[in-house]
């Protein structure tokens, strides 16, 4: 490491005497109400040429999915999509997918991004020609600041604002699109509550994906990151020293919701083991408690 | 080509390729208008302030942030390495070559790589080496260096690139834009997908969290650090922010002063390799700070502010000097305005002659920069500097003391605007080669049948 | 109120015409004008080649000429803008030198900001009535001493239209010792000028060397428009009023 402490010299040489200037504090922006940020974030979005829909209800997402399937085959889907917001298409790796569909962790207004995360893998937010990218309108902020903010305490080895489909105008200065990333990029905004989108009790899986990113506890206090989420498994990562990881099976929840429904007791761990089994089911009982079961 | 032969090829590119200029200045001014009206939408003033501070605080303790960068680097499981020059960058990277069997490489768009000539050692390594930014591909493939520091190929017209892709890629004559870009995802994508090794810059690094953060508009970056299983970025050491929250100010900074754009299409934000459970991403992430002559420039209390540059290549699409010949006749890998400061600040002001003497002192330069960079103050440091050092050509030196000591004696003015009425022709005179550079490309100068100072004896006593 | 014309080298050589023009109507709002005749050279093209000793020594030589006069009044911006912005810099660290400098920078006024800001005047007369005229900002007077309203302003109000111009507030390509040290660079940056010249019956700076840079290329490209002073037009403004 000789070149290290050569350049710190160098830099303390330089520095010597030299009176520390001042760091300004972060300007803030303005704040927005919900409907300014949508209406913002849409603006800019649709101006770098995605395209921005507010959905109402899940039947409206799922027309919006449609339409976004429409002249694909095949389609590679974020483990952080829940069941009904998945495509009807048969799935394929990214560098095949002919669409990609995303969840982002968050949204910014006055840039009109959507953030997206490294834990459901980053090939399938590149390599597509075509990329939807779902958002909850409540993960929207008006400004870059609120986003980085919210989104600080994700895991993930990488985060990305998308702001718009692939460009370039280096060819004469004519804007071309799509030139390495994708060429499209449909933004579905998600003004509802997806378990409140039918009569029907929503299913346990579909619910799921909304804890992706958040930390529970356990009964005994013990907190945990929900890492990721997908059809077969939650996996949890503990927080304390090393962090180990632990995979909850989704078969194994939806056997204790459908046991809480039947009026089973199911107030701790214990009785949860009790009931059905002991699948980590110190973390499983904590995520039925986050979602109402219990 | 160095910078000493900025007179030269700034005439030879004028006088046998006036087409760079048209393709320069149409592209530059596009930029500027661009730019222009996205300053015009946001408290532009108030954030050019905080960006400019905050980089000078950074500046001023460059030790503290470096090291608390590299701590958080560490934690996340990136290994840090240190460079004060090429031969350091071209040994760390020759290892990682070797210990990881690199074979193909792809470079994302990045000036301090272009610094380092990692190019040229790659392929001297025998690793199979491709530009992934358009603009960059297309210089690869005329082998040429970039000519401005965010459109590195706004030198080229729609025809150079047609007649370049149709030989290289085999695409039509008159295909379209899209057709080309077209041919150049189809033949990078292969690359990207083969590729070991992916190389990047780094727009930015936030001490406190160790994030990497690269801006672009055509997803090439985030394919270099996403696919290869390995990814090296060289870091410029006055890089570095203090805050992952002054991140909200300077991507929105870069964007409208680079292109207009209210951020750049695609923003990673890095923090280390792969984790446990993720799909994919690279197993090995390598950072590189790179010094190359930055801390001599810390070290220059007045000319230290060129640190805070954020390349957004801004002052490039004001300056009407570049606008006429492009980056290359600079014969530096930064041009225009920033690269006229830039180059004696890092080079030393030997080297680096003449580009500080580029320039007409417009100001236009300083007047877009977003992070207050004083340009033509810096100009002007530089020049007195290197008249000081004796850098200048004798004859220059004799020529000015000879003009002062004439117009510290009223006398002698008045007889040398005497001496070029008698003999007019001086002034059109193609022998002298002071005049001669005037009268060259300009008519002859006609001074006045008498000077002002003649008439005023006439008219001073009028009502 | 005792104003002191400075004439400025290449006014004094090349725009004669436009030094009378001052010295009328400076005095036609009821100033009292003198030139004072030690005067010679500012110092710019030493400045700005960095050769800082010898501009120190005309610097020292002009703050002399000009001691003891209310304003300073300069029928130029770039050479305006080397006694207001630049001589403080020069002679910084200076002590009772930099005191002078900062004195006769406050002092000194670019002709067009001295009619509007000191005198307070915005309308000169009439005498422009119908005359279609291209401005070009010079880049001192424009930048650094922010004189981009008065002049339009005085022109407009004595009845001139400004022609749109894209180009107006690009540099010339003149920059003193820039026009002999890199001339094809130079003139480049003049044919950009020229080329978006919009039709005009004359072509208007407060530089004279701008306009002498500009009148030379356009004469050598065979495509001359006539080049004026801004004090001319100023002084025909009041004129006819």
């Amino acid at each position: 490491m000789k070149a290290r402490e050569r350049i710190l010299a160098r830099v303390r040489r330089a520095l010597a005497g030299r009176p520390e200037a001042a760091l300004p504090s972060v300007p803030e922006g303005a704040a927005l109400s919900k409907e300014e940020a949508f209406e913002l974030f849409k603006t800019r979005l649709s101006a770098a040429g995605a395209r921005v829909e507010r959905l109402k209800a899940l039947e409206e997402a799922r027309g919006f999915l449609k339409e976004a399937e429409a002249g694909a085959r095949t389609a590679w889907v974020s483990p952080l999509v829940p069941g009904p917001l998945r495509p009807r298409l048969p799935e394929a790796p990214p560098e095949e997918a002919e669409l990609g569909v995303s969840r982002a962790v968050a949204g910014v207004a006055e840039t009109g991004s959507v953030v997206l995360s490294s834990r459901e893998g980053r090939r399938g937010q590149l390599l597509v020609p075509r990329h939807l990218v779902w958002l909850l309108e409540d993960d929207l902020y008006g400004t870059v600041l609120e986003a980085l903010r919210a989104v600080r305490s994700e895991n993930a080895a990488a985060l990305a604002l998308h702001s718009g489909p692939s460009k370039s105008a280096d060819i004469g200065q004519i804007m071309v699109k799509g030139v390495h990333g994708p060429g499209e990029l449909w933004v579905g905004v998600l003004a509802f509550r997806l378990e409140a989108a039918g009569d029907e009790p929503p299913e346990l899986r579909d619910t799921l994906f909304q804890l992706v990113g958040r930390t529970l506890k356990t009964k005994r206090g013990e907190p945990f990151l929900v890492e990721m989420v997908n059809d077969r498994v939650v996996r949890v990562r503990t927080r304390g020293g090393a962090g180990k990881t632990l995979e909850v099976p989704v078969p194994y929840l939806e056997r204790a919701a459908q046991r809480a429904r039947e009026g089973a007791d199911l107030s701790g761990p214990s009785r949860l083991r009790k009931e059905v089994g002991d699948r980590a089911a110190a973390y499983a009982w904590a995520i039925l408690h986050a979602l109402g079961y219990v | 080509m160095p910078p000493r032969a900025y007179p030269k090829e700034s005439q030879a590119l004028l006088e046998a390729r006036p087409e760079v200029r048209e393709s320069v200045t149409k592209a530059a001014l596009h930029f500027d208008k661009n730019r222009a009206r996205a300053y015009g939408e946001v408290p532009i003033e108030a954030w050019r302030d905080f960006a400019a501070q905050t980089k000078e605080h950074v500046l001023s303790r460059l030790d503290r942030y470096l090291e608390e960068a590299e701590a958080r680097l560490v934690e996340k499981g990136v290994t840090v390495h240190y460079a004060e020059g090429p031969e350091d960058a071209h040994r760390i990277l020759g290892e990682i070559v070797r210990k990881e069997g690199v074979r193909l490489a792809v470079r994302a768009k990045s000036m301090l790589t272009e610094e380092l000539g990692i190019n040229a050692f790659l392929a001297s390594q025998g690793v199979e080496v491709w530009e992934t930014d358009l603009g960059e591909f297309i210089i690869q493939l005329a082998e040429e260096p970039p000519s401005h520091i965010v459109g590195p190929a706004i030198h080229k017209s729609l025809e150079e690139i047609r007649a370049l892709f149709a030989e290289h890629l085999g695409t039509p004559e008159d295909a379209a834009p899209e057709e080309l870009a077209a041919a150049a995802r189809r033949f990078l994508r292969e690359r990207f997908l083969k590729a070991d090794l992916g190389i990047s810059g780094g727009n930015f690094l936030v001490a406190e969290s160790g994030t990497l953060v690269l801006v672009e508009n055509e997803g090439n970056i985030r394919l270099s650090t996403s696919l290869p299983r390995v990814h090296v970025a060289f870091v410029g050491i006055e890089k570095l922010l203090p805050r992952f929250e002054d991140l909200s100010v300077f991507l929105q900074l870069l964007a409208r002063a680079a292109t207009g754009q209210p951020i750049g299409t695609f923003v990673s934000l890095i923090e280390g390799p792969r984790r446990p459970g993720e799909p994919d991403g690279p197993e090995a992430l390598h950072v590189v700070f790179v010094d190359n002559g930055r801390t001599a420039a810390l070290a220059d209390e007045r000319a230290h502010v060129v640190l805070r540059c954020i390349r957004c290549g801004a002052c490039l699409n004001a300056c009407p000097v570049y606008r006429q010949t492009g980056g290359h006749p600079f014969g530096f890998v930064y041009s225009g305005p920033i690269g006229e400061v830039l180059a004696p600040a890092l080079l030393g002001p030997k080297e680096a002659y003449p580009l500080y003497h580029a320039s007409t002192l417009c100001g236009a330069c300083a007047e877009v920069c977003p992070v207050r960079i004083p340009i033509p103050k810096l100009l002007l440091y530089w020049r007195e500097r290197a008249a000081r050092e004796g850098l200048l050509l004798p004859f220059e030196k004799s020529l000015v003391r000879a003009y002062a000591e004439a117009m510290v004696r009223p006398s002698a003015y008045r007889l040398a605007s005497k001496a070029m009425r008698l003999f007019p022709g001086v002034l059109k005179s193609e022998t002298l080669p002071l005049v001669r550079a005037w009268t060259r490309l300009r008519a002859g100068l006609e001074p006045s049948p008498r000077p002002f100072h003649e008439l005023w004896e006439e008219i001073k006593d009028e009502g | 109120m005792k104003v002191a014309l400075f004439a400025t080298c290449l006014l004094d050589q090349f725009f004669a015409g436009a030094g009378v023009a001052t010295v009328r109507l400076l005095r036609s709002l009821g100033v009292e004008v003198d030139f004072p005749r030690a005067q010679t050279c500012c110092g710019q093209p030493a400045f700005n080649a960095g050769h800082w000793d010898e501009a120190r020594k005309m610097a020292r030589h002009t703050m002399a000429v000009f001691e003891g006069y209310d304003y300073v009044v300069l029928p130029s911006g770039s050479c305006g803008s080397m006694l207001k912005v630049h001589y403080p810099e020069l002679f910084e660290g200076l002590g009772e030198e930099y005191q002078r400098a900062v004195d006769l920078a406050e002092r000194t006024y670019e002709l067009s900001q001295f009619i509007v800001r000191v005198l307070g005047v915005e309308k000169l007369g009439d005498g422009l009535k119908g005359r279609a005229l291209a401005y070009h900002h010079g880049c001192h007077a424009l930048r650094e001493l922010g004189a981009e309203k008065e002049p339009i302003l005085l022109l407009e109000n004595a009845g001139a239209r400004i022609v749109p111009w894209e180009a107006d507030r690009e540099c010339c390509g003149f920059g003193g010792v820039f026009s002999v040290k890199l001339p094809h660079v130079s003139v480049a940056m003049a044919d950009r000028k020229i080329d978006t010249l919009p039709e005009a019956e004359a072509l208007v700076s407060t530089d004279a060397g701008c306009l002498l840079h500009l009148a030379g290329r356009m004469k050598r490209r065979g495509k001359p428009i006539p080049i004026r002073h801004l004090a001319e037009l100023l002084w025909e403004a009041r004129n006819a009023a």
